[in-house]
């Protein structure tokens, strides 16, 4: 039997009885970052880096069992070594590696392959067997250099506040939201942060991440401006639900913008009502999966979470690797 | 922000060259599957974006003089030449120049003469053969579509006039719905002689006249199934028009007496600057 199985609650391996970011309740579940749909609530025992451990006592509850290793540790169970290596997709995030008896066995989770200066940048890890996402699985998926598009933001932002006009951008709180933190520039203006997104940044700099300074606006937007600061020339970093919220009605006529991979395809001039795309992501483009296959050295590639038919048949015909596809029981688009 | 693209004022592709045949040389430039262009496709929305983003992002550089050059060379290259040069050109461009040298080459975008006046009102000088590169944002272009008659609307007492729409396809595929997209008037003067320049216009009337179906207000609908080709001035982006779209000047060029060939409503959006660029509020 292989090392690892795919079962209707997710990846597991039998051997050390460990679930690797699994769908419902089980007793031991390997979280690879703290993402809702990698970390769900009810498992008796976490595991994961020691930068996810806030951000999961903060979404998932501060009584939750956790247990935390740093990336490059290794524990054993039951005779299988177990060791996390960054996966650079946001902090905290990590590739499982499991070995036993000589087969190697490594779980990407969420990643990235080109470092954002925030998240410790992913590594390659030599396996047998490597199980891998494929969010933007398709070559239309091709991601610039980072400084270009924070220099697109950053210009867009400054327009806007010259014309007194305050920037909303949105982004997930945990992540992307930090990684916009960290690049934009505050000679144009404050940069004011959504609660959701002010309680990932507290948790991520008490772990040591820096990322600059935000005002939060967890008290509301109405607050901070009664407080006698000025919105007009600021960048909002909310949530995408906070848009279909009161939140948001303090802030006045505002000009929108989405931050996402999938702003790099039109879809003939609908991007849901925002005003600007900025193509970026956390995840893999279609280069980087395929490095990552290569560098991994791997025989059998098996390809879950996203365009996995699109990726396992490219790897089989034109790669001549062992690949297939082990889709996950729910499919949720992935939080970026 | 505004971008700045490419200028295409005043180049003519030398041969049409048709979206199936760009995809088999990228295919065949990239190495990439036709398979797998044809999934990138599907989740794109067109062939043209999906060509123009699987070529990543740009490498060197193209002038507005290569492609002078290129086209005024076309004729005596063979077709691997046509091939590697078309590639270049297109890997050296931005994702939305791509897109639009694409429309060029397939004959969909039009940026003859007839510009002149949309040069102006954006502030650019039309350019022919200059060599000179010049960066200019381009709000709206012109197109060339083949389009089905929808609907009429009668006009004037004494004489015989029509306010004609136009309609582009939806969908893919054949037996899909239409989208009514241009507007042109045919008719005649007080004398019946035919005045907008269609040399059957006297006969499309005819034809209009024992084709009227339902009356929706003014409007009264025809048979669906007459195709026209038409040329359309100051194409772009509205929000207020159900195409997404709007022209400025639309001319009929011929009445096909044809059914089938209805250009998509992704052709004419092809052909334009992507929204976001001009977008200032929302």
């Amino acid at each position: 039997m292989a090392l690892v199985t795919y079962t209707e609650l997710g990846f597991y391996c039998a051997q050390a009885d460990l679930y690797i970011d699994p769908l419902r309740r089980v007793a031991k579940a390997l979280v690879t970052h703290a993402h809702s749909d990698h970390a769900r609530p009810g498992m008796q025992h976490y595991l994961c880096h020691s930068d996810s451990v806030g951000i999961l006592k903060l979404r998932l509850g501060q009584r939750i069992s956790v247990q935390s290793m740093g990336y490059g540790e290794s524990i054993w169970m039951n005779g299988v070594e177990v060791t996390l290596f960054p996966a650079g997709h946001v902090p905290g995030s990590a590739q499982v590696r499991l070995s036993y008896r000589g087969e190697v066995w490594v779980i990407t989770g969420d990643y990235k392959t080109v470092g954002d200066g925030l998240s410790p940048a992913w590594v390659s890890v030599r396996c047998h067997h490597l199980v891998t996402e494929s969010t933007f699985a398709l070559p239309i998926f091709q991601w610039r250099d980072q400084r270009l598009v924070f220099d697109e933001i950053n210009a867009w932002w400054r327009g806007n506040a010259a014309a007194g006009r305050p920037s909303v951008l949105l982004g997930y709180s945990l992540g992307k939201a930090q990684r916009i933190l960290k690049y934009l520039d505050r000679s144009v203006g404050e940069v004011v942060c959504h609660g959701a997104i002010s309680a990932s940044n507290l948790v991520l700099e008490s772990a040591g991440f820096d990322f600059g300074p935000w005002v939060d606006a967890s008290e509301g937007l109405s607050g901070i401006r009664a407080a006698g600061r000025v919105l007009d020339g600021s960048l909002v970093v909310c949530p995408p639900n906070a848009l279909r919220s009161a939140w948001i009605t303090p802030l006045g006529n505002y000009a929108l913008a989405n931050c996402s991979g999938w702003m790099a395809v039109s879809k003939s001039g609908d991007w849901g009502g925002v005003d600007k795309g900025f193509v970026m992501s956390d995840h893999a483009d279609w280069p980087q999966l395929l490095e990552a296959v290569r560098a991994s050295g791997a025989e059998h590639v098996h390809v879950t979470h996203g365009f996995s038919e699109t990726l396992s048949r490219y790897l089989r015909e034109t790669m001549g690797l062992d690949a297939d596809v082990v889709e996950q029981a729910m499919w949720e688009r992935t939080e970026e | 922000m505004m971008r700045t693209h490419f200028n295409f004022i005043g180049l003519e592709a030398p041969q049409k060259v048709s979206m199936g045949k760009l995809k088999l040389w990228l295919s065949e430039s990239l190495g990439m599957p036709l398979w797998l262009i044809a999934e990138s496709q599907r989740f794109a929305g067109s062939l043209n974006e999906a060509l123009a983003l699987v070529l990543g992002a740009p490498e060197g550089e193209v002038s507005r003089l290569d492609i002078e050059q290129g086209f005024a060379q076309w004729g005596g290259w063979t077709d691997g030449e046509r091939r590697a040069w078309v590639f270049r050109v297109l890997v050296s461009m931005e994702v939305e120049d791509r897109r639009r040298f694409m429309a060029l080459l397939n004959g969909r975008l039009v940026t003859g003469s007839a510009l002149t006046g949309m040069a102006g009102r954006d502030g650019a000088a039309a350019s022919t053969g200059t060599g000179t590169e010049m960066a200019e944002n381009i709000a709206s272009v012109s197109v060339k579509v083949r389009a089905v008659l929808l609907y009429v609307r009668p006009m004037g007492r004494s004489v015989l006039q029509y306010e004609l729409t136009f309609g582009l396809r939806t969908g893919e595929e054949s037996g899909a719905s239409y989208v009514g997209c241009f507007k042109a008037v045919v008719g005649t003067d007080e004398a019946g002689v035919a005045i907008h320049g269609l040399s059957d216009e006297l006969s499309l009337l005819e034809w209009i006249g024992s084709n009227l179906g339902e009356r929706i207000g003014p409007i009264r609908g025809v048979k669906v199934s007459e195709v026209f080709e038409l040329h359309c001035d100051g194409v772009q982006w509205s929000k207020r028009h159900k195409a997404g779209f709007k022209a400025e000047r639309v001319s009929v060029v011929s009445w096909l007496r044809d059914t089938v060939g209805v250009s998509g409503l992704w052709e004419v959006r092809d052909c334009l600057p992507r929204p976001q660029d001009f977008v200032q509020s929302g």
